[in-house]
């Protein structure tokens, strides 16, 4: 089973840097067939993925939400899954070539990672999980593709490129999408506070990992605020969905490798 | 005084007051993930050295979020909450503005105010501690109506020794009787009658026999909570290092359950002590007469928590109102 799940998961890797690689081309040579060929790499990437986690499931019996690896691998996954989504709806041609790279590094470190099939830690034992980690996926997915239109906003901003979308769709779709993941953001929160309460007896302890997610909420919370009652937009607001992503990296990765805390199994 | 009011509560009510505040908690929150937080000095003058160490307790950055510091802020933004729940509420009764957009700006900023609520009251009419309690032991504080016995403690390892799933079979006993018995693991607590046990560790109290050079003998119970004991008459101290439940644990061999066949203990510059068995350390002589198994237990009284969870239902609702729903 190992064979499947990490040989198919090294074609997605391949497939979504085709698709990277695609998407950059098509800003260079302004085709349409080649941004489409990018969404069609992704496709591929997606299901050779799908195919990968599918194998995972089976030998563990479980969904993949336990350590870095199976996060990691559901986050790549999840982010293919919003671009394509994301894409059919807004048609907006170009907007995920900042965020394609984003998931075909998360599939590549991914793929480095320690893939053994270990029993949950008592801790991890609970319903919470699913719920806990699956909201954390949406949201952290859709804050990278926010992230992606918003560098696209600020390159378009300084070199005035004509064949990336306009400014005012790219500031609006970058709203729309935290607007989007903001309440699973809060869920984060909620789903974590609420197992903290059951398995540890307190639902904020200041923990590092509850303070950097409360810290990347605020950031969001701060775009939202000034966004729907000041206003603001372009450029300022761009740079703070820059921001909030960072933040996010911080709060899924950083965390982890940098800070101890009871979050520690996850590394 | 008048104008000073109006003055206060058009500053709360500020959307950019609000915002800044909203920076400051994040901008303060992440200096408490920068400086760990509630440690030894020890290692504070390791990791800053000893200026910064001074500096950094003067100013409660060594214990950032209960600091006086840090309530203000919390505390100013829940004015300020205050006043934009009571400025949405009036904007939906005076104004007719009361669409879902606006009853869902509304209901979330209410909601971390119930949060707000729920917290400070729990923490008045509550409490939190730790209980550890032995195989056949009870945990009665004076004054509880009830005591929690520990029938029994049952822990499941894999081959590399890690806990996969440990469990206590607890019994609440009230006026001489068992009145509810259930045995709790790791996400799944005991409650009775608002104070809830959360398993939490466990390990083993050994029984340490020492002898001096009085030739007096003294019995002291040894844990890795309790990492020390002394001698008495001559104040010596002798520091635990480590306690196995048997041999095939100090091996790194696995157990399917964690039962003490012949625990042993290795002590600080002294070596190693088995059940029974007799070491000498200078004028002093050792013997360990057994361990017993103990289960460490959270326990913890919240009344606080369904309007923490309350204000949790109303937050998620309320956002979701407000940014799903088109206006």
């Amino acid at each position: 089973m190992l064979n499947i799940e990490s040989n198919f998961l090294l074609f997605a890797v391949a497939a979504y840097g085709l698709a990277m690689v695609a998407g950059f081309l098509s800003l260079a040579i302004k085709r349409a067939e080649i941004d489409k060929s990018a969404t069609l790499f992704l496709i591929v990437g997606l299901g050779l993925q799908t195919v990968s986690i599918g194998a995972r499931i089976a030998a563990s019996g479980r969904l993949p939400f336990a350590n870095l690896y199976e996060s990691m691998t559901s986050f790549a996954w999840g982010i293919a899954l919003i671009i394509l989504i994301v894409n059919y709806i807004y048609k907006i041609k170009a907007a995920g070539v900042v965020v394609v790279p984003i998931a075909f590094l998360a599939a590549l470190y991914a793929s480095t990672l320690n893939k053994a099939i270990e029993p949950l830690m008592p801790a991890l034992q609970s319903n919470w999980l699913l719920a806990h980690v699956g909201v954390a996926i949406v949201a952290y997915g859709i804050f990278a593709f926010s992230f992606g239109t918003a560098i696209l906003y600020l390159v378009k901003d300084r070199f005035k490129s004509k064949w990336l979308p306009a400014k005012d769709k790219l500031d609006e779709l970058t709203y729309q999408l935290i607007a989007f993941a903001f309440p699973f953001m809060i869920l984060v929160i909620v789903t974590g506070a609420i197992w903290a309460e059951q398995a540890w007896g307190t639902y904020w302890s200041w923990d590092p990992k509850e303070t950097w997610s409360l810290i990347t909420a605020l950031i969001y919370l701060a775009y939202l605020h000034a966004r729907l009652v000041m206003g603001w937009k372009g450029k300022i607001a761009a740079w703070f969905a820059v921001i909030g992503f960072l933040a996010v990296i911080f709060t899924y990765l950083g965390v982890n490798l940098m800070l101890s805390g009871l979050h520690s199994y996850a590394q | 005084m008048k104008k000073l009011l109006s003055r206060t509560w058009e500053l709360f009510s500020s959307n950019v007051f609000a915002v800044v505040l909203i920076g400051i908690l994040a901008a303060v929150s992440l200096l408490g993930t920068a400086i760990p937080q509630k440690e030894s000095p020890e290692v504070y003058l390791k990791l800053f050295g000893e200026v910064f160490y001074r500096l950094f307790s003067a100013l409660s950055l060594t214990n950032l979020y209960a600091s006086p510091f840090f309530y203000t802020i919390l505390a100013l933004l829940g004015l300020s909450l205050f006043a934009c729940s009571y400025n949405r509420l009036m904007k939906l009764i005076q104004k007719g503005k009361s669409d879902l957009y606006h009853w869902g700006s509304f209901m979330s900023h209410l909601s971390v105010l119930m949060i707000y609520i729920g917290v400070v009251y729990g923490a008045a009419a509550g409490f939190s501690g730790y209980a550890q309690i032995e195989k056949g032991k009870d945990f009665s504080p004076h004054d509880w109506p009830f005591s929690v016995h520990l029938n029994d403690f049952n822990a499941k390892f894999d081959a590399q020794g890690r806990p996969l799933h440990f469990s206590s079979d607890l019994s609440v006993m009230e006026n001489g009787r068992e009145v509810l018995r259930k045995t709790i693991s790791v996400n799944d607590p005991l409650v009775y009658k608002g104070i809830k046990f959360y398993q939490s560790s466990y390990g083993l109290t050994g029984l340490l026999e020492i002898r001096g050079p009085g030739g007096k003998a003294e019995r002291s119970p040894i844990s890795k909570n309790a990492c020390c004991v002394y001698y008495t008459p001559t104040g010596q101290k002798f520091h635990l290092v480590e306690i196995f439940p048997d041999l095939h644990v100090l091996h790194g061999m696995s157990m399917e359950v964690y039962e003490p066949t012949m625990p042993l203990v290795l002590l600080e510059n002294i070596g190693w002590l088995a059940t029974g068995q007799v070491l000498r350390s200078g004028e002093y002589t050792l013997k360990l007469l057994g361990a017993t198994e103990y289960t460490g237990l959270q326990v913890k009284k919240d009344p606080g928590v369904w309007v923490v969870y309350l204000g949790f239902l109303l937050l998620t609702a309320g956002v979701g109102m407000m940014l799903y729903v088109k206006h």
